[in-house]
């Protein structure tokens, strides 16, 4: 038995405490493997205001692997041949009037028709690693993993105000991320420093507070108005995920092996080390198979501060005089750099047949902002070959506004060559990925 | 003429109407100029070449501008320009408007449009960041084109938006073109579709003011629904119906059925059916808005035409938005963050530690709205972390003899310290009595907690422990966490909440409670001295606070950065600058609310809130401000422009970017906050000021170019002039009478034509509105108040409320009583 399925078979196994409120996912399709039985990773980062237009794209004007390597994409060097930069790629989802300035993470990764973030965010679809946990994140400890740095802005850097993750769920609520380095370290390890018989009691204590709460819900909705049951269902909902994550926390302190050891991060993290320790957690959790779909907000402030610009995110985007466009194109380079560092560290993980989790995994960092307002014609950078069959090292110009969904239909297609559309895609970018 | 562009070689096809204009690559967004060959242009004379050191753009500069500073148009760099050796030096340099500074290419191109715009519909830029589209004449009215060559096979036909930015080029002529609709209509005019020659117009200002959408601050509103309560559609039989008869109804009516829409069905005898209806007119307004229909093939509206078809179609849309709003009823509230955390100290005296709860992720409007509060697993585990912790550490001070908060004493009284699990439900009872006063908690609840103590008993908790942990459930429970509201007739004690949560944000006191329960608190004498009571008591400072912050939108001030290269030395007292501006504002509010004057008082008190270090920035001269802390100043001689909010910081800072000011911003500001009247959303993709060409320009010549356009106009005409009788309070609250060298030209005027100069013009104007002023604190108190959006339903009670105040002068803090014996206040609604 090798260790993959070993792993499976144990988070099979949930302690009978913990047998409670699973949720009943649609058992759309059985977990996707690649051929050798080792699970494609989905990783999706999301950027915020944009890039400095000039020098991130490539200037060559049509799809090829002979293209040189833009100055502010130079840290990616030494993964050049694994990467590719796709252009072209719009929203086109939201008529803009229903997208307001400033909100790239709102519908990046489900292009959605209709979004109103005054409404709590409520979105008319599921963002497509929603839908790609349900294929593949069924076996794993987290479905999915939805991380969002910290960002004291109020435009969380572009991704839009109110944002906690760039994730929404099938109902389409906004899903409330990890915030922070810290906060993942803690999902995916737990209190360590608790033995067991304590857990155990903090988990009953934990769980009659759910059980206490459940109660009162229910004694509670039926005394009210249907317009206010809907206001209390979104308390329902959040307890029935509260529930879960408590029942999640508590299978994985059993399971504690299965992690690398890594140093408990300090409180309070320069931005730079706090996205660098996130990608480090992130790798860690893919190579234990905790998770096998992730998403990452990054910010803008704690990177500027990180390297000492003197302007905010807002004017940076805005390129509001000459320190705001070098901050731009020296926060854009940092990018780079530590994505490269992500890229560095998933290479060297190896998986069973030998190849690394890097060729395993499916890649994306981009934004669904161009830069400053423009919602079209995104950067977006993939890496990876999902297991085999995913070209690299190109640069491909797509027609102009081409829809974003092409991309992520694209690759969900790849875990699951059933799918025959998703949302208003059923275009595969083919040069890319398999036809 | 055949062209490429010069960064991706993407072919175009140009005529020469289009030299010198600037417009963006489709496929690479580079600037892209194209000049006539250089054997045509004679050369300038006198003229010395510059490059910009960052993006290498080269400008001729001539004599007048050796020696100051220049904005490079393509990458925002500031360039000073050094007298070159070989150039003798002359007279003084001037910046006179009748010499301008050449660029090597275009320098006053008076348009600018959207660039890339690669989506079809507008994008209203709504937040409240707002961009600050200072310029924008939206050429976009002149888009159409065809691509020459196909760079992709989906898209064959492309608009491209021209974008007058200067280009790299040498030997070129500098070329002034004047706002010609011709020109740039015909951008891309190939040999088959020759250009237009009509004729280019005129400023359409005059025009504009008298349709515009925004109504004139001395007109009543109009109708907007008729006697049966239907919505009708603005200005139906005088502008929509002929406009769509003559522009709209040959190709998307009974002969034929472009884009499946049918404009005759929608017309409905001039009523707007449904909110699909709603939504059509606004696809129709966008798209007229964008110049993309009429499609430009066919005959364009005349300026006027377009003036009012905008002005119509914009208040059709706003007012069937207000009808579809009220057609929700009403729904219980949250208590956010912040009311949550006071109503846990009002009642036991504990702290809940703030970083364990999530911020409220508030978006719009006023954070009493629950339908914007996020109510995530993250809110949850936040309340019951933190009151975990507040109630485990306040049971073990006193289990271990320690003092405790004095709210607490009362629960605790006669409890043992070490009690027996029999009194476990007396103890129970004790919190529950306590904690829900205001609304009863459900009759289970103390059985439940008992049952929930014995369980956590038995798996070996103290018996503080699992008490803890009861009392957390009942702090956490939706029914502590809502406020419930039963009928639409509130009860004494739902108005009770109402009231407590508007002066304290948090849960009504003992008092509030005892009347309530007796059923005597909203008789009118006792209501009125409960009022008196609440809002001088120190808890109220809560409610001025908050509601000054968010009305005023003062939390915008963290996202405005003080550019250090324009103020270097201000730069570094930037937080304690936004900190103290702060106060001032949230200090004046409750002063001017407490002292109940007079509405006009927002906008022309004689007096202020300071203190020394914002009496220094601020160079009073006639005022001693010795101390730290706040103090009511009175304003004397030049001074009395600091009364009333436009004269204080934080708005005059909030409405700039960190190094210049905004008209716009400021216009903005003045007529949602004050004259009630919100202009309608900005149509999509509008460019920087700093995208425009042209240098040295005043704030206000930059604005220029919103004159020029009717869609912009339409609304602009409103918007700038009330900002430009601001332009004397810089974009960090100094006064001033310069922008660089040029003199600050004040003068405007109001939305009803009526001129004025300077400040003080402004602001005579402004107070002669004060009923509008009154309106708008009614709406936002109102609003604050109930947790929602004012509807179309509520407007009857607030007209009411401002008919009877205005023998009163509309004093400010009698409107406010006057919202709370309100029917909107006292009712779910």
């Amino acid at each position: 038995m090798n260790n993959f399925t070993r792993r499976s078979f144990l988070a099979k196994s949930m302690g009978s405490a913990a047998a409670l409120i699973l949720p009943q996912f649609n058992s759309v399709a059985r977990a996707m493997t690649s051929s050798n039985g080792i699970p494609t990773r989905l990783v999706y980062m999301a950027m915020g205001f944009g890039v400095s237009t000039k020098d991130w794209f490539p200037t060559e004007r049509k799809t090829t692997s002979n293209w040189d390597l833009p100055e502010l994409l130079e840290p990616m060097k030494a993964h050049k041949k694994d990467i590719s930069i796709v252009q072209n790629l719009s929203l086109l989802g939201a008529p803009n009037k229903k997208a307001p300035a400033h909100y790239a993470s709102l519908h990046y990764l489900n292009d959605a028709t209709a979004i109103d973030p005054s409404y709590n965010h409520k979105s008319s679809t599921a963002t497509c690693d929603q839908v790609a946990a349900e294929f593949i994140g069924q076996n794993t400890k987290f479905p999915s993993l939805s991380i969002a740095a910290i960002d004291d802005n109020k435009l969380k850097g572009g991704n839009g105000p109110g944002m906690r993750s760039i994730s929404w769920n099938k109902e389409g609520r906004h899903i409330t991320g990890i915030q922070g380095a810290l906060k993942l370290y803690i999902a995916l390890y737990g209190n360590q420093h608790v033995n067991k018989e304590q857990l155990a009691n903090q988990f009953s204590q934990k769980r009659s507070i759910m059980d206490f709460l459940v109660r009162d819900i229910k004694s509670l909705n039926s005394k009210l108005s249907k317009e206010d049951q809907q206001i209390l269902d979104q308390y329902t909902s959040s307890l029935r995920e509260v529930e879960l994550n408590l029942a999640r926390s508590f299978d994985l302190s059993s399971q504690k092996g299965t992690l690398k050891h890594i140093e408990k991060p300090p409180e309070e993290l320069d931005g730079v080390d706090e996205i660098k320790l996130t990608y480090d957690l992130m790798a860690l959790a893919m190579e234990a198979d905790y998770s096998r779909v992730l998403t990452y907000m990054l910010p803008v402030d704690s990177i500027l501060k990180s390297i000492n610009a003197t302007v905010g995110s807002h004017d940076m985007s805005h390129y509001r005089g000459q320190a705001s466009v070098a901050a731009h194109r020296a926060r854009d380079q940092k990018n780079i750099e530590m994505l490269a560092y992500f890229f560095d560290k998933l290479k060297a993980i190896k998986q069973p047949d030998g190849n690394s989790l890097f060729h395993h995994s499916m890649i994306s960092f981009g934004s669904g902002l161009r830069h400053r307002h423009t919602r079209g014609n995104l950067p977006i950078l993939l890496a990876g070959y999902g297991g085999g069959g995913i070209k690299q090292g190109l640069n491909v110009v797509n027609p102009i506004d081409t829809p974003i969904n092409n991309l992520w239909f694209s690759q969900l297609r790849h875990i699951n060559p059933k799918l025959d559309n998703w949302h208003n895609s059923s275009n595969n970018i083919s040069e890319i990925f398999k036809a | 003429m055949k062209v490429n562009c010069p960064s991706c070689n993407q072919k175009y096809n140009i005529n020469q109407s289009m030299f010198g204009e600037t417009i963006p690559c489709n496929a690479c967004d580079f600037p892209m100029v194209f000049h006539a060959p250089a054997s045509e242009e004679p050369q300038p004379n006198h003229s010395t070449k510059i490059t910009c050191p960052d993006c290498n753009q080269k400008y001729s500069i001539n004599e007048s501008q050796f020696g100051s500073e220049i904005k490079c148009q393509v990458c925002s760099t500031l360039i000073l320009i050094d007298r070159p050796k070989h150039v003798p030096k002359d007279k003084a340099p001037s910046n006179s408007p009748t010499t301008p500074p050449i660029l090597a290419t275009d320098p006053k191109i008076k348009g600018t449009s959207i660039p890339l715009a690669s989506s079809k519909r507008s994008n209203p830029l709504i937040t409240v960041f707002a961009i600050l589209a200072l310029i924008g004449l939206a050429v976009f009215h002149f888009i159409q084109s065809q691509q020459p060559t196909n760079i992709s096979n989906n898209n064959p036909t492309k608009k491209i938006n021209p974008l007058p930015l200067p280009l790299p080029a040498e030997n070129t002529k500098t070329i002034t073109v004047k706002p010609s609709v011709a020109a740039l209509e015909n951008a891309f005019a190939s040999e088959d579709n020759p250009p237009d020659t009509t004729e280019p117009d005129k400023s359409p200002h005059q025009d504009a003011l008298s349709t515009a959408a925004i109504p004139d601050s001395d007109q009543p509103l109009e109708k907007v629904t008729n006697n049966k309560g239907e919505l009708m559609i603005s200005h139906f039989d005088t502008v929509v119906r002929p406009f769509t008869e003559k522009h709209c109804i040959k190709c998307h009516g009974p002969d034929k059925e472009k884009g499946n829409f049918r404009i005759d069905k929608l017309m409905n005898s001039g009523l707007v059916r449904s909110e699909a209806d709603a939504e059509h007119w606004q696809e129709a307004l966008d798209l007229i808005n964008t110049g993309e229909m009429p499609p430009i093939e066919e005959d364009q509206p005349t300026k006027d035409e377009m003036t009012a078809i905008l002005g119509a179609l914009y208040q059709t849309t706003g007012n069937a938005r207000d009808v579809i709003a009220s057609k929700n009823s009403g729904f219980m509230r949250r208590l956010n963050s912040r009311e949550y955390i006071n109503s846990i100290n009002d009642l036991l005296g504990i702290s809940l530690p703030e970083k364990l709860i999530p911020e409220d992720s508030r978006i719009f409007g006023f954070d009493t709205f629950t339908k914007d509060l996020s109510t995530s697993p993250a809110e949850l585990q936040g309340y019951i972390d933190a009151n975990s912790f507040a109630i485990n550490k306040l049971t073990a001070d006193y289990a271990a003899g320690q003092k405790i908060p004095q709210e607490a004493t009362l629960i605790f009284k006669n409890i043992p310290k070490e009690p027996k699990n029999s009194h476990a439900y007396h103890v129970f009872k004790r919190f529950i009595d306590h904690l829900y006063k205001h609304q009863p908690a459900p009759d289970s609840m103390i059985k439940d907690m008992t049952t929930l103590f014995n369980y956590n008993r038995k798996k070996g908790a103290s018996f503080w422990e699992a008490a803890s942990v009861s009392i957390t459930c009942a702090l956490s429970s939706p029914h502590f966490v809502y406020i419930l509201e039963k009928e639409t007739q509130l009860t004494q004690l739902e108005i009770a909440n109402r009231l407590s949560l508007l002066l304290w944000s948090s849960i009504p006191d003992q008092a509030l409670i005892d009347l309530a329960n007796q059923g005597t608190l909203t008789q009118p004498d006792i209501y009125a001295q409960q009022f008196e009571r609440m809002i001088k008591d120190q808890k109220a400072q809560r409610f001025f606070s908050a509601f000054t912050e968010q009305w005023l939108e003062l939390d915008r001030l963290a996202s405005i950065n003080i550019d250090e290269n324009v103020f270097p030395i201000l730069k570094k007292q930037e937080d304690s600058l936004k900190r103290d501006m702060t106060k001032e504002t949230q200090a004046f509010m409750r002063q001017v609310i407490l002292d109940n004057m007079p509405a006009k008082n927002l906008v022309t008190a004689n007096f202020t809130m300071l203190n020394k270090e914002l009496a220094q920035h601020y160079n009073l001269n006639n005022a001693n401000v010795t101390q730290h802390r706040f103090t009511k100043v009175k304003l004397k001689g030049d001074d009395k422009v600091r009364g009333g909010i436009l004269g204080q910081g934080a708005i005059q800072m909030l409405t700039s970017n960190g190094s210049r000011t905004s008209p716009v911003e400021r216009g903005v500001f003045i007529l949602r906050k004050l004259l009630d009247s919100p202009p309608p959303p900005a149509p999509a993709n509008v460019p920087e000021a700093e995208d425009v060409p042209g240098e040295n320009q005043t704030t206000r010549e930059l604005l220029q170019h919103h004159m020029t356009t009717a869609q912009c106009a339409a609304c602009h005409a409103k918007i700038d002039p009330l900002g430009f009788g601001m332009e004397s309070f810089g974009p960090l609250g100094r006064w001033r009478t310069h922008e660089g060298k040029q003199l600050i030209d004040t003068s405007g005027q109001m939305t009803n034509g009526s001129k004025f100069e300077g400040y003080q013009g402004l602001i005579t104007n402004l107070a002669a509105s004060d009923e509008r002023i009154a309106k708008s604190f009614v709406k936002a108190i109102m609003s604050y108040a109930i947790g929602r959006e004012i509807r179309y339903t509520d407007r009857g009670h607030i007209d009411q409320i401002i008919k009877s105040s205005k023998a009163n002068d509309f004093k400010l803090k009698d409107l406010i009583l006057m919202v709370i014996k309100s029917k909107t206040f006292q009712t779910k609604s």
